[in-house]
């Protein structure tokens, strides 16, 4: 039994250690596979989320972390370190820019405005699942699944043990939510 | 301002129930909205108006991309007629060392042999200078300030002036060593040498502060280390010589 199928079972009994221990390894992992993603795209940087969580399963597989059976398991708590992986992507960049990789940006303003467009989306986005973590957790789920990992609805409801009927409404009520959260300004 | 906590909440158990009725019903369930969520119920309205365009629109779809180039020579322009063996002043241009939105930085030599070392010549790009016509007697006055600035942890200012074709320059001690952050990662540093490094910035910012100069843009790329673990703060006091006392 891998490592990872013990912690999901142990996260199942309400182990609190354990599911930290689960998202610190899941951190590490996608992020040590997005940094050598960014890498090897040295001059334009783009995260395809998707990928990356799904070339994450295929490793932890291979090395024997994961069984088949914990795909559903996987998925949801990748989806949430994929949040938290890109949400600090997004700090860091600014922090960057406040100081350290300032001389690096061009003087394109155009590019710098959609920049920080997608950037405020990101960080609204999280905010607002945020302030909706306790009260609908279900939805907070589905975005972080849909949104930030890019997973399919059927990826989605057979990890969360739901119907398709059930994601396409979650989805599509976040979806009026978070409009309403961003639009406000 | 943004949507409050409170109000996210209250927004989202509002559309379960609205979301679970056909949508002829909505506008009588809207209407017999009490208190306190009538006041809510413009938002509403509009939201649900909006359901059925969201669900064939891509709103949210995908995360953005992020693009973004991560050095930008090719965008900025260089100084027209600047390459190889140009002379600038009394400088000698021997290769471009860096490039950035303000400037271009060069490895130069003094033509009359005064200063042996190469020097770093920071070619500041033409069309971001303020005031051109004052500019040259205030970039003469704080070049002395900036010059009489001697520290082993502050590259030194050597020189400064424009040159007959107008190119202003600044002629600075050229350090060979690698950004603080780079530094740190590369030698995987305990937190201690990470602090030993940063008392070395903090006893040139201290020093500057004592001659009443301050640095106006210090970060971690204007701060290199070299090969010895020493540590230099680069372009002390530039920003303010560029932008004519306005940064």
């Amino acid at each position: 039994m891998g490592e990872l199928t013990e912690l999901f079972q142990a996260v199942g009994r309400g182990d609190q250690a354990a599911l930290n221990r689960l998202l610190s390894l899941m951190y590490t992992e996608l992020q040590h596979l997005a940094r050598r993603r960014l890498r090897k795209s040295e001059r334009i940087t783009m995260l395809d989320t998707t990928e990356l969580v799904h070339e994450c399963y295929l490793r932890f597989l291979k090395v024997g972390h994961l069984t088949v059976a914990d795909r559903a398991h996987f998925l949801a708590y990748s989806a949430r370190t994929m949040r938290s992986i890109v949400v600090d992507f997004v700090k860091q960049r600014r922090a960057d820019r406040r100081g350290g990789g300032a001389r690096d940006l061009t003087l394109d303003t155009d590019m710098i405005q959609t920049l920080h467009a997608s950037e405020e989306e990101i960080m609204r986005v999280n905010e607002a699942l945020e302030d909706l973590s306790k009260s609908d957790a279900r939805l907070v789920q589905v975005v972080e699944m849909r949104y930030f990992a890019g997973l399919t609805e059927e990826e989605i409801a057979s990890s969360l043990g739901i119907t398709d009927r059930t994601v396409r409404r979650t989805w599509q009520k976040a979806r009026l939510l978070l409009g309403a959260a961003l639009e406000i300004t | 301002m943004k949507l409050s906590k409170e109000e996210l909440i209250t927004l989202s158990k509002l559309l379960d129930e609205a979301l679970e009725l056909p949508a002829e019903a909505r506008e009588a369930w809207l209407l017999s909205l009490g208190e306190p969520f009538a006041a809510r119920r413009s938002v509403l309205r509009e939201l649900l108006a909006r359901q059925a365009s969201v669900s064939t629109h891509d709103f949210l779809g995908t995360l953005p991309k992020f693009t973004e180039t991560t050095a930008g020579p090719d965008q900025a322009e260089p100084p027209p007629g600047v390459r190889e063996g140009t002379i600038v002043g009394a400088y000698r241009l021997a290769r471009e060392i860096g490039h950035g939105g303000m400037s271009t930085v060069w490895l130069a030599t003094r033509t009359d042999g005064l200063i042996k070392r190469p020097v770093a010549l920071k070619l500041p790009h033409r069309h971001l200078l303020l005031q051109q016509a004052r500019f040259a007697e205030r970039f003469a006055r704080e070049r002395d300030i900036l010059a009489a600035l001697t520290h082993p942890n502050i590259a030194r200012l050597y020189d400064a002036g424009v040159s007959e074709e107008g190119q202003p320059y600044l002629a600075m001690e050229f350090v060979e060593g690698i950004s603080l952050i780079a530094y740190c990662d590369l030698h995987q540093l305990t937190v201690a040498e990470r602090v030993a490094c940063f008392l070395q910035v903090l006893a040139a910012a201290q020093y500057a502060h004592a001659h009443l100069v301050i640095h106006r843009d210090l970060k971690p790329s204007n701060i290199l280390v070299d090969a010895t673990g020493q540590v230099r703060l680069l372009d002390f006091g530039i920003a303010k010589l560029l932008t004519d006392g306005e940064a």
